[in-house]
């Protein structure tokens, strides 16, 4: 079986098992999917720091602001009627000390309470004074209650209190609440008595206190609003080194940074080393499964060359199958090597391999390999550029590049790097040999990777450099060299100079 | 032709020497690392084929040893690694070629074959002198065009002289190349051989030099 084959038969497998859930209950699934769609919602919010923070915390402003108004509001309506109350007793005083009563038993005096309240009608504040004992005659009123008259509670109902005097509430002229406070005194020596009322607003003070109520819950409502408005901006600021966090997570996992980086708060810091930690230590037991797989794969090419070298030497249709089988459990280690090095190169950061360096080694390891050839690099135009890209791919591009050339060269091989544009480099390996025709430099590209090593250098390791270069979205192209034969052109990825120093 | 083989997986080891020493050469083999370099430090070789992964001492620091020693014999190296790297490292630490595995044992007759053409100094693979032909790859020996029938030990013996042809071959030179280890150097079948390849090339070309050994060489 083929590397292929065991991928599709797994792929088939996966998806066989997910049709089979599908018709087994595609109701309950449908309910499920809603009960979970709305318990992850949920579930989410919950989850959320800055909802738990912003909503307890606003559910304690509101209780302690809530409790503050009732209580303010409280004092102040105590406050309110005493100062009420007060008023209304230093008014009697007032009242008492201005009213006298002359010889006939008349009631006498014109007192002046000092507000103007009393001398506008119906307003709410009157006086009055009345006989309280049968030989007291006359009727003293505030101009604001004149002639009419405001009931009076039964003493039963309300009686005197020890300072002998009462407070009740009645009805006033205008149907507003009044408070009536009042006193009989003895005004001379002959037991003549007169009833003192003073009478106030209490329908004033009922708006006064409700006045201040509505501006102090307005008060507190603003100072629940900001409360709750800096909470959430304190935590969301609070938060915001976590998103960072995440935003340099997703960065590592797209390969685009090896590490978390940047200044976190003290709170966050140690969860950031923790986390590259984590990472380190995850990368190292990648790196070394796949130096296992690698390890396990290449000491496996030893039996499979005394496997291959007995088949050969058995021959027939049992060395047939063995050297079958052989070429079978090549294919599949140089396929997971393969995909070892591809997931290592997909998994790796940033790359800069300076070209030149790599291009010298390679030259001096072919010019020794090949002592008849005279191997050739002009170096003056490799000099600055950076392949972007592993170093080890670079290698197995010009190497069997390099390698090719030799094969077939008859004296003379040429290595040229030049930039081509300000993205990308070429590198034009030539040589003096018999070159290919049209339809065989579509064949070599085409010719999948050399396994079968009976007949060396039938291979051409061409199309290692054609499958490499489209991993780096770059080309490999075949054209006569100036030299008489071959002349192979990769196109690669350069960083230019300006990428090269960051 | 006197070949070293390193290598330290039994079978391997055993196909490789199997199919060297039909091909004609003589196969001295060590399966370790540091038996290897001894070897390699004391006796002759013609070539060295030498595994990558020993144990004891790694392929590559027995190679960097001997040549740090100046011990110059033409190295092939048998790698399971085949990044470019890996082959940069082990020619950079002085081998002369290297296979990948795994491999056909034709390919690695072909380069061994190569590696001791090329350290004498030959560019073809067909060894000349006179009318004496000596194709490399098929071990066929001509002269003016007809095959000659070789034993293998005369063989080995044409081979090498033809290798060396030009400069005096001693007689303990030949034995060191032609025999392994424990082969007896006391004897005279050198003389013997060379008796019968002259008898059988009916061309005189190797010559007897008093008291330093033969010479293969043709006047033109």
């Amino acid at each position: 079986m083929t590397p292929d084959d065991a991928t599709s038969a797994t792929r088939d497998g996966t998806d066989r098992t997910s049709e089979n859930a599908e018709r087994r209950g595609p109701e309950r699934r449908r309910r499920g999917l809603r009960r979970r769609l709305i318990g992850r919602w949920g579930g989410s919010i919950a989850r959320s720091l800055a909802v738990r923070v912003v909503g307890l915390s606003s559910i304690w402003a509101a209780i302690a602001l809530v409790a503050a108004g009732i209580l303010i509001s409280a004092l102040y309506r105590q406050a309110a009627e005493d100062g009420f109350a007060a008023l209304l007793e230093a008014q009697l005083y007032n009242l008492v000390n201005s009213v006298g009563i002359d010889d006939a038993g008349v009631l006498t005096g014109s007192p002046n309470l000092g507000d103007l309240q009393y001398m506008q009608p119906e307003s709410g504040w009157y006086w009055e004074v009345l006989p309280a004992s049968r030989d007291t005659r006359g009727r003293l009123s505030s101009p604001s209650l004149g002639y009419s008259a405001i009931p009076s509670e039964p003493l039963r109902e309300v009686p005197f209190d020890v300072s002998y005097q009462r407070s009740y509430p009645m009805k006033g002229l205008a149907g507003e609440d009044l408070q009536v406070l009042e006193t009989e005194v003895v005004l001379d020596d002959e037991n003549r008595a007169a009833r003192f009322r003073v009478m106030g607003n209490r329908s004033e003070l009922a708006e006064d206190i409700n006045a201040f109520d509505r501006q102090l819950a307005a008060y507190l409502g603003a100072v629940a609003a900001g409360t709750v408005i800096v909470n959430a901006a304190v935590i969301l600021l609070g938060l915001r080194p976590l998103r960072t966090v995440r935003q340099s997570l997703a960065r590592i996992r797209d390969g685009r940074a090896e590490r978390l980086e940047g200044e976190f708060p003290t709170e966050i810091a140690p969860l950031a080393a923790e986390m590259n930690a984590l990472i380190g230590n995850n990368r190292r037991i990648v790196e070394r499964a796949r130096t296992q797989v690698g390890n396990l794969a290449h000491s496996l090419k030893t039996p499979i060359a005394v496997l291959t070298n007995e088949a050969d030497k058995l021959g027939g249709e049992s060395g047939r199958l063995v050297g079958e089988q052989a070429l079978a459990m090549r294919r599949q280690v140089q396929h997971y090597l393969d995909r070892a090095r591809m997931a290592a190169q997909t998994e790796s950061v940033v790359f800069r391999t300076p070209v030149a360096p790599v291009a010298e080694r390679l030259v001096r390891v072919i010019g020794k390999l090949n002592p008849h050839l005279k191997v050739a690099f002009d170096t003056n135009e490799a000099d600055d550029l950076i392949f972007s890209g592993e170093r080890q791919d670079l290698e197995e591009i010009l190497g069997n590049l390099l390698e090719n050339a030799g094969k077939w060269a008859r004296s003379e091989i040429c290595l040229v790097m030049r930039p081509a544009g300000p993205e990308r480099f070429e590198a034009i390996v030539e040589d003096d040999g018999p070159g290919l025709s049209e339809a065989e430099r579509k064949l070599a590209l085409k010719r999948g990777r050399r396994l079968d090593e009976k007949t060396p250098g039938s291979g051409l390791g061409l199309s290692i450099v054609s499958d490499l270069a489209q991993e780096y979205q770059g080309s490999l192209r075949l054209e006569t060299a100036r030299l008489g034969g071959l002349a192979a052109i990769v196109s690669l990825p350069r960083l230019n100079g300006v990428d090269a120093l960051t | 032709m006197r070949i070293l083989v390193v290598e330290d997986d039994e079978n391997l080891l055993r196909q490789l020497s199997e199919a060297l020493t039909t091909a004609g050469y003589v196969v001295d083999q060590a399966s370790d690392g540091e038996e290897a370099h001894f070897l390699g430090d004391t006796e002759p070789y013609d070539a060295i084929i030498l595994d990558v992964g020993l144990p004891v001492m790694d392929g590559i620091s027995v190679l960097e040893r001997w040549r740090r020693d100046q011990r110059n014999m033409p190295v092939l190296i048998l790698t399971a690694r085949d990044r470019w790297s890996d082959k940069v490292a082990g020619i950079d630490a002085g081998a002369d070629d290297y296979v990948t595995k795994p491999f056909h044992i034709e390919e690695v007759l072909a380069r061994v074959r190569a590696l001791i053409r090329r350290a004498a100094g030959h560019a073809s693979s067909e060894l000349e002198c006179g009318p004496l032909r000596l194709d490399t790859r098929t071990a066929r020996v001509t002269v003016n065009g007809s095959p000659l029938k070789l034993t293998s030990h005369e063989f080995r013996l044409l081979d090498y002289l033809m290798h060396h042809q030009g400069s005096v071959v001693s007689r303990t030179e030949l034995i060191e190349h032609l025999y392994d280890q424990d082969f007896d150097r006391d004897s005279n079948t050198i003389e013997v051989f060379v008796g019968r390849l002259r008898k059988k090339i009916g061309v005189d070309l190797i010559e007897t030099i008093r008291g330093q050994g033969y010479r293969l060489h043709h006047d033109a």
